[in-house]
């Protein structure tokens, strides 16, 4: 596996295509890292742009390798599964750190003092989002969606889906819980979300391994 | 497209599957890899495939080695065996111009020769090979099939696809695709040592004949030798095919001064 993510990771570095996702979230970020006040809510729209970045990002990530030299690379790995799985971990590990990347500059820019538990939450809802995205585009890339529109259109959807879905896990969630509680109890329901999400995000993923070997 | 296929594929067997463009043997090649699945019944794979698809992929931005390092660390072998190993092959086949180069910079018989390579990393319990042939120089296609042969004596099955059937062996078994069948090639059908007439063509070069290289990668040529002396090139094919590969000849600026017909036993392999 780690040979896995040492490819996938060194292929995408060098095609160039994450460029487009990661200068997307940079100037989302710098829209929202000039807004003034307590630093939550920055964060938690940093999260929500950060799910749209991942998904786009996992996209790019799976449908960068050639599908002639992907049977290849299934064949030496012995598993289909496995390969698209390390692309998943590859586009997750990015999405998480420059999502962390992006909460530099509301926390530099908030007028109060940001306390570490702000700063943990934070991060919290940056890597439940980047999961969650990084999800979404397991569905959204080759072979189960073949066409760059069709892909745009479902990944817009289902991220929206989370933004305005009520009580729709993950985004929804952290947005209202970043605009609306104190810090002292952010804790435990990020927690929450976050189990939430992560079984939620394992049982669409291991739908999508199971539709994507069916559909090659 | 494939309907009631029953393949057994044994340790240390060949099988070759002919069949035309478009008959099926891809699909079929790719179920045999692992790479699709059947829509129906079931397939049963040993754990570790050398496979080579039928096209070269588009995009790839690596070199040779990187390559070669990145698929052998995938298949889970050290730096060490992926090193020594492809070092060896791309020796055999006759990599150029060097496996530091990027692989989109290389021709199409060189980045095949790529493919080949990294098939034939470390051991296998099978080998799937979708027209390895096409697209090889005459050396190189001389080392993949003695390559082939040491993989089945290291007791790997061999499953390879090809528009003609091979040349008649002992325990080769060569089946055709047909209508989604596979049928047992007879005996009888396929091309046998003694059944197909070689045929040697002396060529001399003209003032505008290309390199000598490009003369020997003519399809159909078997065998080259240069008679240094003279300054001739002695090409040896198959009656099926000399036609081709005098007309072929002729385009590339050399003149045709002998063509005769040879018994098997005076080519030297």
């Amino acid at each position: 596996m780690i040979a896995l993510v040492r490819y996938v990771g060194r292929d995408t570095l060098r095609s160039q295509r994450w460029v487009a996702p990661l200068l997307g979230f940079a100037a989302i970020d710098a829209i929202i890292g000039a807004q003034t006040g307590s630093v939550l809510p920055s964060y938690a729209i940093g999260a929500a742009a950060l799910l749209f970045v991942a998904t786009w990002l996992t996209v790019v990530i799976i449908n960068n390798e050639d599908p002639i030299q992907l049977t290849i690379t299934e064949v030496c790995a012995g598993s289909q599964a496995k390969v698209r799985l390390s692309k998943l971990l590859v586009s997750l590990l990015i999405a998480v750190v420059i999502g962390i990347l992006g909460m530099i500059a509301p926390t530099i820019l908030a007028d109060s003092r940001t306390t570490i538990q702000e700063v943990a939450a934070g991060i919290g809802a940056q890597v439940i989002t980047a999961a969650m995205g990084v999800t979404f585009g397991a569905i959204c890339s080759r072979p189960i969606v073949r066409r760059r529109s069709w892909s745009v259109l479902l990944g817009v959807l289902l991220g929206m889906a989370t933004v305005l879905m009520p009580h729709g896990p993950p985004t929804r969630q952290i947005l209202v819980l970043f605009n609306e509680t104190g810090h002292l109890t952010l804790g435990g329901p990020v927690l929450l979300i976050g189990v939430e999400t992560l079984l939620l995000a394992g049982i669409v993923t291991a739908l999508s391994l199971r539709i994507a070997q069916q559909r090659v | 497209m494939l309907n009631g296929i029953n393949l057994e594929l044994r340790p240390g067997s060949k099988t070759v599957i002919v069949g035309g463009n478009g008959s099926g043997k891809s699909t079929l090649l790719r179920i045999g890899a692992g790479v699709n699945r059947p829509t129906g019944g079931t397939v049963t794979l040993p754990k570790t495939i050398g496979y080579v698809p039928e096209r070269l992929a588009a995009r790839t931005k690596f070199t040779g080695t990187e390559y070669l390092s990145h698929m052998g660390r995938i298949k889970g072998l050290s730096a060490v065996e992926i090193d020594a190993r492809s070092h060896e092959l791309l020796l055999r086949l006759g990599l150029f111009p060097g496996p530091d180069e990027p692989i989109e910079s290389l021709s199409k018989g060189n980045r095949q020769k790529l493919i080949l390579t990294q098939a034939f990393l470390g051991p296998v319990g099978l080998l799937v090979l979708d027209e390895p042939f096409s697209g090889l120089d005459p050396v190189a296609h001389a080392s993949l099939g003695e390559l082939i042969d040491e993989a089945q004596s290291d007791g790997a099955a061999v499953l390879v696809s090809s528009h003609r059937p091979f040349l008649d062996e002992p325990g080769l078994r060569q089946l055709r695709v047909q209508e989604g069948q596979l049928v047992e090639v007879l005996h009888e059908d396929a091309p046998t040592a003694a059944g197909v007439r070689l045929i040697e063509v002396v060529l001399e070069p003209t003032e505008t004949a290309a390199d000598r290289l490009q003369v020997a990668a003519i399809a159909g040529v078997s065998n080259t030798s240069l008679d240094e002396s003279e300054g001739q090139l002695v090409l040896i094919t198959d009656s099926l095919q000399s036609d081709g590969v005098l007309t072929r000849a002729i385009v590339l600026g050399w003149s045709v001064r002998s063509v005769r017909e040879v018994p098997p036993e005076a080519i030297p392999q």
